[in-house]
């Protein structure tokens, strides 16, 4: 029997006719993995909490009954077309986050990292934000992999892809490491980026909501916040619209307001700006917006004369951080066949072909740990009002570093030659437009041959022609020391205002090199046994 | 215009010596629709925008007056594959092959003659508490 969450859905609240009015002590905007965390420790605590999602909730059950473009469509965000626009020479990046109960912590892969020590230290020390040391951090982690059951991924879970990759490295004089994930009972069918039917990869929808709602928290979905109540300087609520369930195109449109002594934001490095601009709260914060990293990834694919039917085993397994001190991270990863064949050369009976090749191609995939060279614009802005069309959904854009463009190609080398030490007959790099273009010698399919690849100056491909995807948007918000370079300080307040808080990826100081799941729940678990011992406002008359 | 361009597109990347079966393009049709309706304004009209830039620049790379809909499946295929091949036209070609390629896939019969559908390794983790 698989487990559900008790999740009211706003549209089914009251009368449909008139405006949806809850009451609470804190309501949390945001389901996913910090939102999660901070709403359940309040509510242990004691404290009267509402969570606030925009999206559905998707039971596993649910989820194991959809197909890939199903979930897309219910539970990621703009079906999974959502893009930073690339400035200058950089590419169009593909962000993928979820817009269900759970948030992206239901469609990760489930791997869990702790902050780097150097990038605590970083933070410490360049961002003057003392209590983030590795020592005061630790038992944040701790606490939060106990929670989440974090587990180290057995080699027998490893694809046939993971282990040819492995095997390349070896040769190279590395070694992939164990990913750890967190999951119970995982079965290996590599669908955890559409959810995981099994329930067995423990999203917060499965390891922290249900004890948040035990201890009295009410989750209600469907409802997009869009500002922030105030009186003076003090947080007292949030409005927004409550919307339709799928298929209801024509039901009427509603309004809901929730009064609360204390407002948390945790609706990801991409939304909470949007949020406190709409509430009119930019002005006095320079920074919100700005800084935002992506941790640009790609995959590459190569073509083995053996089967490798690279889709049997867990979907992220391994990785290596062997590079990281040229600011990459590898790491395994596969994609469904039809995202895989799509980014294969050809039409038609080529296409075809391609296809049949299918079950002979291994995948193994990166990522940058980049420079804050991104920004989420205001409506206000130019580029803002250009990306008014795109509805409730903000314009992004993204220029790439000279140092990250320098990254991607050493990525993308140490990728290639990799799965060649392990035998590979061709490489296939992440190209818009044909391999045969680039002057090097190409194989029977269309990717890069041994030699072509070695011939090829990957520097000189512009960053703009590779396919470039992103699960990680992070920095948004900074925590700090002031307003001047940040949005909020170290207890997450926003600079200037009382009780409205910040929990989400945005407050992240800088990106991290690796996936970021623990680290922005460890963040949260910190800020909530903060909050847990402040004192509440008065209510609310 | 948005369905008997999706068609054409489809039937020349899929398109492997014999008529694509009416069901699998039916498929795409309405499971494209859905995720456009899903998807929000700026994303479909961006979907919709490489797919009109398709249709109409397509037939330029094989020499011929827009639109696609109006070629020889032949040409339709030639046009297309050279604008895929062109960095210039590549994006438009990968927005909508990934999308349909992605719903393509997914059609039963299709996943069924691939034989990928991904399965339990049954390989446990360690045991469940209790047990």
């Amino acid at each position: 029997m698989l487990p559900t969450l008790a999740v009211d859905d706003a549209h089914r609240i009251g009368s449909l006719d008139k405006p949806l009015e809850l009451d609470a002590e804190v309501v949390v905007v945001g389901s996913g993995a910090s939102g999660a965390v901070v709403a359940t420790e309040l509510a242990a605590s004691g404290q009267r909490v509402i969570v606030l999602e925009e999206g559905p909730y998707l039971s596993a059950e649910t989820l194991g009954r959809m197909r890939p473009s199903e979930t897309m469509r219910r539970g990621w965000r703009e079906a999974g077309m959502t893009f930073a626009i690339g400035e200058g020479d950089s590419p169009l990046i593909n962000v993928a986050m979820g817009r269900c109960v759970g948030g992206s912590s239901v469609m990760t892969g489930g791997v869990c990292f702790r902050t780097p020590d150097y990038v605590l230290s970083e933070w410490v020390n360049e961002h003057g934000l003392a209590d983030l040391s590795p020592q005061r951090m630790a038992p944040y982690f701790e606490e939060v992999e106990r929670r989440l059951h974090v587990e180290t991924v057995p080699a027998a879970m490893r694809s046939r892809s993971t282990v040819l990759f492995d095997e390349g490295a070896a040769r190279l004089g590395y070694r992939l490491v164990e990913n750890q994930r967190n999951t119970k009972d995982c079965c290996g069918c590599s669908r955890c980026n559409f959810g995981c039917p099994h329930g067995a990869k423990l999203s917060v929808d499965l390891s922290y909501l249900p004890r948040a709602v035990a201890a009295g928290a009410r989750i209600v979905s469907g409802c997009l916040v869009e500002k922030v109540l105030l009186r003076g300087e003090q947080a007292v609520g949030v409005s927004g619209q409550v919307l339709a369930p799928p298929g209801e195109k024509r039901a009427p449109r509603r309004r809901f307001t929730v009064r609360a002594q204390r407002v948390v934001l945790a609706a990801g490095a991409w939304h909470t700006p949007q949020i406190l601009w709409s509430s009119g709260l930019g002005d006095g914060l320079p920074a919100l917006g700005q800084n935002l990293t992506l941790h640009p990834s790609f995959r590459v694919m190569a073509r083995f004369d053996e089967p490798v039917q690279g889709w049997r085993g867990a979907l992220q397994s391994a990785h290596s951080k062997a590079f990281e001190h040229e600011r990459i991270t590898v790491m395994s990863v596969f994609v469904p066949l039809g995202v895989l064949l799509a980014t294969l050369p050809g039409i038609g009976e080529d296409h075809v072909r391609h296809a049949e090749l299918a079950p002979h191609l291994a995948m193994f995939g990166g990522m940058v740990h980049d420079d804050a060279m991104g920004q989420v614009h205001p409506r206000a802005s130019l580029l803002g009002f250009f990306g008014r069309f795109g509805g409730r959904e903000p314009l992004v854009t993204y220029q790439m570093s000279r140092r990250d463009r320098s990254a991607v190609s050493r990525l993308l080398r140490v990728l290639g030659e990799t799965y060649l030490a392990a035998g590979a007959r061709e490489i296939f790099l992440p190209l818009l437009g044909g391999a045969a273009r680039l002057g090097v010698s190409t194989g029977p399919y269309g990717g890069f041959d041994a030699d072509g690849f070695a011939r090829l100056d990957l520097d000189r491909i512009p960053a703009r022609q590779l396919e470039c995807a992103s699960q990680h948007p992070l920095g948004t918000c900074r925590m700090g020391r002031s307003r001047d370079n940040a949005v909020v300080d170290e207890r997450g307040q926003v600079f200037g205002l009382r009780d409205l808080f910040i929990v989400d990826s945005g407050i992240l100081p800088s990106s991290l090199g690796v996936n970021p799941q623990v680290s922005v729940m460890a963040m949260a678990t910190r800020l909530a046994h903060r909050l847990r011992e402040r004192k509440l406002a008065a209510a609310a008359s | 215009m948005r369905g008997p361009a999706l068609r054409a597109v489809a039937e020349a990347i899929f398109h492997r010596g014999s008529p694509i079966p009416t069901a699998r393009l039916d498929f795409i049709e309405s499971e494209m629709s859905a995720t456009l309706d899903a998807a929000g304004p700026r994303a479909r009209t961006l979907f919709l925008l490489c797919l009109f830039g398709l249709v109409v620049l397509a037939p330029l790379w094989v020499g011929r007056l827009p639109t696609l809909l109006r070629l020889p499946l032949r040409l339709r295929v030639r046009a297309l594959s050279r604008m895929e091949d062109n960095p210039l036209g590549a994006p438009l070609v990968l927005a909508v092959k990934a999308s349909l390629c992605i719903l393509y896939y997914e059609q039963p019969a299709v996943a069924a003659e691939l034989q990928a559908t991904p399965r339990c390794l049954h390989v446990i983790t360690e045991p469940s508490e209790g047990a």
